[in-house]
């Protein structure tokens, strides 16, 4: 990987596990700033919960235990005395399934902007709707906006999710398989998002579909068994990648 | 033949209908038994001249039952007694036993110390009432109303001001005696909610704090009114343990007082319950009274019935608003 571009996460020899098994090891990789990084690899390889790592989701999970560094801005997250509700304040996730809380459409995007202490209903009124569009889902809610989010179809409560994560503005935003559920139209609108995104944040994305992959993020990493096979540039990685598991993957000759 | 009709499962469906069958027998069997022996006690018997208004003697007659004193032979005393004790064990054991659940089930580390504790507290519910009589009425009345009277009413001793049976100890032993029926149901509402709601929630930088009181206590409060309803039941019809703390025949005159907060909370009250005990069996003139028996038992059945449909209503209120959908819908 170049150098000139900073680091916006820095992973210092990063493993992971799950009561016995472990899930992720000796992980290190710079993710740049004001890029999109896909995490690319085969189910249950674990990208979903080297994404949690960038939070400290895992923690919130039975029996895991997380050794090495993340460091965010040159700071180790991991370090006793972090705020870890401040931490995932700056980092925001959207979870692999939608999560919507069962309340309104409204309230759910309102949801942390609330936490953070907003409370003027035109301020709140404002953030909502910013947010519903650059989800692309305002025109398909505005009408409905204090019905129940329950009610909302798969692709739309994925959208939702997206919004209720981006109206607090994350630093980073990580978003695991955000197109798993959408029609063609809504993962163009939701890839225009990410692209329009990175001008201010970094993000980090996982999705199983190589075509996205190569379309929409700058770099791309190769995971496989817990393990980083291969990092580096998207375009690298698709035209000339150096490892033979990674070609193999990437053309469909894996396994 | 045979073999195809218990592969169908019709034997097993058979059996579940007539368990259910039976319950409501059972329970209609009761209802109708005691609406017999209740409902005609008050129908005037002659009345020579005017036939007409009988139906209106026979209300004004039941009227006269439900709010004369005990004196009149009426039972409003024991109406006003058995909702109070009812409604101050609730205001006590509602914060009391969801704030040990939340405790329990989103605090504590799970591990020897806790299960110890579960297990304590499943006994709790296990121990017969009686017993939570005899504590109410060495702890709850003589440690604690003697503290109270040591400490602020040194005047009037040796004449007990708190120390001595009383509403507010009825309620206490009440609280206690149905505390793990509200830990417990309000446990099981919070081990309901889904981990991914509480995932979202920390992943939009809540605290646990927050979680807790803008995610888990929300969805869990229908579960939390279940509990209350749950204790309810079983306290308003308690009577054993609560001749102990305050509960007795009849009262001179009634806990009420026109300053703040309303309540004389060191006196002594009636309960329905105590009535129908008393009037059925302790009476001198059992024979006569049975009737009322069970225009009494009416009245607390009616009773435990609308506090429950009230606590219903409000749940049903909590379940749209938090939007649990299979209520909703
Ligand atoms: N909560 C959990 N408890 C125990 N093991 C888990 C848990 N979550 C994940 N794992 C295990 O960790 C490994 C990695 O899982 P992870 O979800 O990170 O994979 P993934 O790459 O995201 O897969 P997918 O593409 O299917 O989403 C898997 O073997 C999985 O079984
Ligand atoms: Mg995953």
């Amino acid at each position: 990987m170049k150098t000139e571009v900073t680091a916006k996460l820095e992973v210092q020899d990063l493993s992971l596990r799950f009561a016995d098994k472990t899930v992720l090891q000796h992980i290190s990789m710079r993710i740049p700033e004001h890029k999109i990084t896909a995490f690319i690899g085969p189910s249950g390889c674990g990208k979903s919960s080297l994404l949690r790592s960038f939070n400290r989701m895992n923690e919130l999970l039975e029996d895991t235990s997380t050794d090495g560094r993340v460091l965010l801005d040159g700071a180790d997250i991991y370090q006793a005395g972090v705020e870890v509700a401040e931490l995932r304040r700056r980092v925001g996730i959207v979870f692999q399934k939608p999560n919507p809380f069962p309340h309104s459409v409204y309230e759910n995007v309102a949801f942390g902007l609330r936490l953070q202490g907003i409370k003027q209903p035109r301020k709140l009124d404002e953030l909502v709707e910013s947010a519903l569009k650059k989800a692309a889902l305002w025109d398909e809610v505005r009408d409905r906006l204090h019905h129940s989010a329950v009610n909302l179809s798969g692709g739309q409560q994925q959208r939702l999710v997206i919004a209720r994560a981006i109206a607090i503005e994350p630093e980073v935003l990580l978003l695991d398989e955000p197109a798993s559920a959408l029609d063609p139209i809504s993962t163009l609108k939701i890839e225009e998002l990410m692209y329009d995104l990175k001008q201010h944040y970094t993000l980090v994305i996982v999705t199983h579909n190589m075509q996205q992959a190569a379309r929409v993020s700058d770099y791309t990493a190769f995971l496989n068994m817990g393990q980083l096979v291969e990092f580096d540039e998207t375009n690298k990685m698709f035209t000339d990648p150096s490892q033979r598991a990674t070609e193999d993957y990437i053309t469909g000759r894996f396994g | 033949m045979l073999q195809n009709w218990f592969r169908q499962g019709t034997p097993w469906i058979w059996l579940n209908a007539g368990a259910v069958a039976l319950s409501l027998l059972l329970v209609a069997g009761l209802l109708a038994f005691i609406l017999m022996h209740s409902l005609g006690v008050f129908w005037p018997t002659d009345l020579p001249g005017h036939s007409g208004s009988k139906l209106w003697l026979y209300l004004q007659n039941w009227w006269l039952f439900l709010s004369g004193s005990s004196a009149e032979g009426g039972i409003f005393p024991a109406i006003l007694g058995t909702v109070l004790m009812v409604l101050l064990m609730a205001v006590l054991v509602t914060p009391l036993g969801v704030l040990a659940a939340v405790y329990l089930h989103e605090y504590a580390k799970d591990g020897p110390v806790l299960r110890l504790i579960r297990i304590a507290v499943h006994n709790l519910a296990g121990v017969p009432s009686i017993v939570f009589g005899v504590f109410g009425l060495g702890f709850f009345v003589y440690f604690l109303g003697g503290s109270i009277d040591n400490l602020f009413y040194r005047d009037s001793l040796p004449t007990p001001t708190f120390g001595t049976p009383g509403l507010i100890w009825v309620s206490l032993t009440l609280a206690l005696l149905t505390l793990p029926v509200v830990i417990v149901a309000t446990e099981q509402g919070l081990a309901g909610i889904p981990k991914n709601l509480r995932l979202g929630c920390f992943a939009l930088g809540a605290t646990k704090a927050e979680v807790i009181w803008k995610i888990v206590l929300p969805q869990a409060s229908p579960a939390m009114v279940t509990a209350l309803m749950l204790a309810i039941a079983r306290a308003a019809g308690e009577v054993a343990p609560l001749i102990f703390v305050g509960v007795v025949k009849s009262v001179p005159a009634l806990p009420l007082s026109s300053e703040f907060p309303y309540l004389q909370l060191q006196q002594k009250i009636t309960s329905l319950g105590m009535h129908i005990y008393d009037s059925g069996i302790q009476s001198p003139a059992a024979q006569d009274t049975e009737p009322l028996v069970f225009a009494s038992a009416l009245v607390l059945i009616t009773l435990i019935f609308m506090l429950n449909l009230a606590a219903y209503r409000l749940r049903k209120r909590l379940n749209l608003r938090y939007g649990n959908r299979s209520v909703v819908e």
